[in-house]
């Protein structure tokens, strides 16, 4: 299913304090969701536009990125 | 009606002319809904990654618990509400769940739901939290609006009807039933369009529920509804399952803002249903009642 395994990456972290985890951690997250190189890039430029286009659950986009879209 | 955290979140920092309507139409949904006293409501509502996750995700799931905590623990503090334990209704719950099996569907339980948005922000309004808890109790029905793929809205449509049919023929002590359908209308959550309002989109929709027309809704695709109003109008399912399960009703639209605070356009329309049994009681709901 398209998206999925970067859904789940953001699923389990689901706020920007973990998705900063994530980040201190790049590589191993990476290899440990299988995610392609595009997918990769697109968390670390945090370019959310991407992310949906590339089939993360845009919920899950909104959880892990909050920060991105406080008003 | 419709769900946002922003409705409670902002509610008291909302411009006065986005918060009037809305509130004179909750009260007025509120003051009708205690007069109707329904013991029941069955209430059409939607996860948000709270009750489930991708480890597993029920396209239909129905609420056997016997309470609900409305909001889920946390919810209260970042919704602004106060956190109530309303009752839930475990006999008719397990008896929609038989039935839907019987009709062919295979709807998943739980008794554990987690409510966010989607079923507190209806109750904050319909039982202002100033009030004790009211005794009324919820059956939840959860649909999956947020997960793609989704059950189509053809399939959710014959749900509410099932669910209807399960309500008709209840073997226990015979209960008074609301029903409450929450959801969209038009946002966009966490997409590029984040924040975004298509109000003639949702006055389209309200259009059509008025005139009769929501055979119409059920033909329209799912990416043709992300495109045009946002991930968040996918749970017009909720709407179209209540309208299902109300049989025949006259929809009577309270009030339709496009509410920026809440990013999501909200409407309250109450279905008043025709009593085919010509009891004169006058019914209705939020959705509505019988």
């Amino acid at each position: 299913m398209k998206g999925y395994r970067l859904s789940k990456a953001l699923q389990d972290h689901n706020s920007p304090p973990k998705m900063k985890q994530f980040v201190a951690e790049f590589d191993v997250m990476c290899a440990r969701y299988e995610l392609s190189a595009e997918e990769a890039d697109a968390i670390a430029r945090a370019d959310l536009e991407r992310l949906y286009e590339l089939g993360a659950n845009p919920y899950l986009i909104r959880f892990a990125f909050r920060d991105k879209f406080e008003r | 009606m419709s769900h946002a955290p922003g409705i409670s979140q902002f509610w008291e920092t909302m411009a006065p002319e986005r918060r009037d309507p809305l509130a004179a139409a909750y009260a007025q949904l509120g003051r009708e809904l205690a007069e109707l006293a329904p013991d029941v409501i069955v209430a059409f509502v939607n996860d948000h990654f709270r009750s489930f996750s991708l480890a597993g995700y029920p396209t239909f799931c129905i609420g056997i618990g016997s309470d609900h905590d409305v909001p889920m623990e946390g919810g209260d503090a970042i919704l602004r509400m106060p956190r109530r334990r309303f009752k839930g209704d475990p006999e008719l719950a397990g008896h929609i769940l038989q039935s839907l099996m019987d009709d062919g569907f295979d709807p998943a339980f739980s008794g554990e739901l987690k409510f966010f948005d989607d079923l507190s922000v209806p109750l904050r309004f319909l039982f202002p939290p100033d009030a004790p808890v009211p005794g009324v109790a919820i059956v939840p029905i959860m649909t999956n609006c947020i997960a793609r793929p989704l059950p189509s809205m053809r399939r959710c449509h014959a749900l509410g009807v099932a669910v209807r049919r399960a309500l008709d023929r209840f073997p226990g002590k015979p209960r008074r039933v609301a029903v409450l359908g929450t959801g969209g209308i038009s946002h966009w959550v966490g997409m590029p369009r984040n924040g975004d309002i298509n109000a003639d989109f949702d006055r389209k929709v309200i259009e059509l529920v008025v005139e009769g027309r929501v055979d119409e809704l059920l033909s329209w695709t799912d990416d043709e509804i992300e495109a045009q109003a946002g991930n968040g109008a996918l749970e017009l399912r909720n709407w179209v399952e209540a309208f299902a399960a109300m049989g025949q009703y006259v929809p009577r639209p309270l009030a339709y803002v496009p509410v920026i605070e809440a990013i999501t356009g909200c409407a309250a329309i109450a279905l008043d249903p025709i009593d085919v049994s010509g009891i004169g009681h006058r019914h209705l709901a939020e959705g509505a009642a019988r």
